[in-house]
């Protein structure tokens, strides 16, 4: 059995893709904001990451 | 390669990162694999990429893929989202008839034999189907679904999220049975480099 990891330049972008989606929000982001999303945009999956 | 990374954008729009170009060409080969990615790089695409491709390629692979996950919630929602990859790529290469989508979870129990062409359900389903104890079939038929097992693509999805005593301790001992035998593909967001070198070795 191989092990397979990912590159660090695709790191790098799947990390960009994935701050793409509130990188435009303004106002504060709580469960709220979160769940709006989710409901307008139909989304299967949502990753909250904490900084 | 070229071929791959045309299919590979058939199949989802964009063309494929390096880790699943390499996971996709190596599993063609019949290669294992252990894939550490992080959520959101498309470890999905990557899995049921090698069971579409074969086809287009006519090459000698598995005709059933057994998707396997620790969450019902995650059965589910993987389905959805392959059923859209599966309709785009029968668009472009279509076969004599579409492939069926099934899904074998406690909460819809919908291919206790797993028929389906892609089967996603839970750990729980599988390991008791291999152990030749599968839940919603009759004993009389129960080693339908370990010979199942045995002739499928196999797919492990958020490894890590096992119990490291149970569910996890069985996964390995079945892989050690069907190595050689079923391709299969481990796939883990967080696990470690020193696990993963550990299974690698119990594995091998």
């Amino acid at each position: 059995m191989e092990i397979i990891q990912v590159e660090d330049a695709d790191l790098q972008a799947i990390e960009g893709d994935r701050c793409r989606t509130f990188q435009a929000v303004s106002h504060p982001l709580n469960a709220s904001v979160i769940l709006d999303d989710i409901r307008a945009y139909q989304r299967q999956r949502v990753i909250v990451e904490w900084h | 390669m070229i071929t791959i990374d045309q299919y590979f954008k058939t199949l989802t729009t964009y063309a494929p990162r390096n880790f699943q170009r390499e996971a996709i060409a190596k599993l063609l080969q019949h290669q294992d694999i252990l894939l550490r990615a992080p959520t959101g790089s498309g470890k999905t695409e990557t899995a049921i990429a090698p069971f579409l491709f074969a086809k287009a390629l006519n090459i000698d692979f598995p005709n059933k893929l057994i998707y396997v996950v620790p969450l019902r919630t995650l059965a589910n929602s993987l389905r959805q989202r392959t059923e859209i990859l599966v309709a785009n790529w029968e668009k472009v290469y279509p076969s004599s008839r579409s492939l069926a989508i099934t899904l074998q979870t406690g909460e819809n129990p919908e291919d206790p034999r797993f028929e389906g062409d892609i089967v996603f359900c839970t750990i729980d389903q599988m390991l008791s189907s291999f152990l030749n104890i599968p839940y919603s079939v009759g004993r009389g038929s129960a080693n339908v679904n370990s010979g199942a097992v045995f002739a499928s693509y196999l797919v492990f999805d958020e490894l890590h999220l096992l119990d490291p005593d149970r569910s996890f301790a069985t996964v390995l001992k079945v892989l050690q049975q069907v190595k050689g035998i079923s391709p299969f593909l481990l796939m883990t967001a967080t696990l470690t480099n020193e696990l993963a070198t550990q299974i690698q070795a119990l594995i091998d």
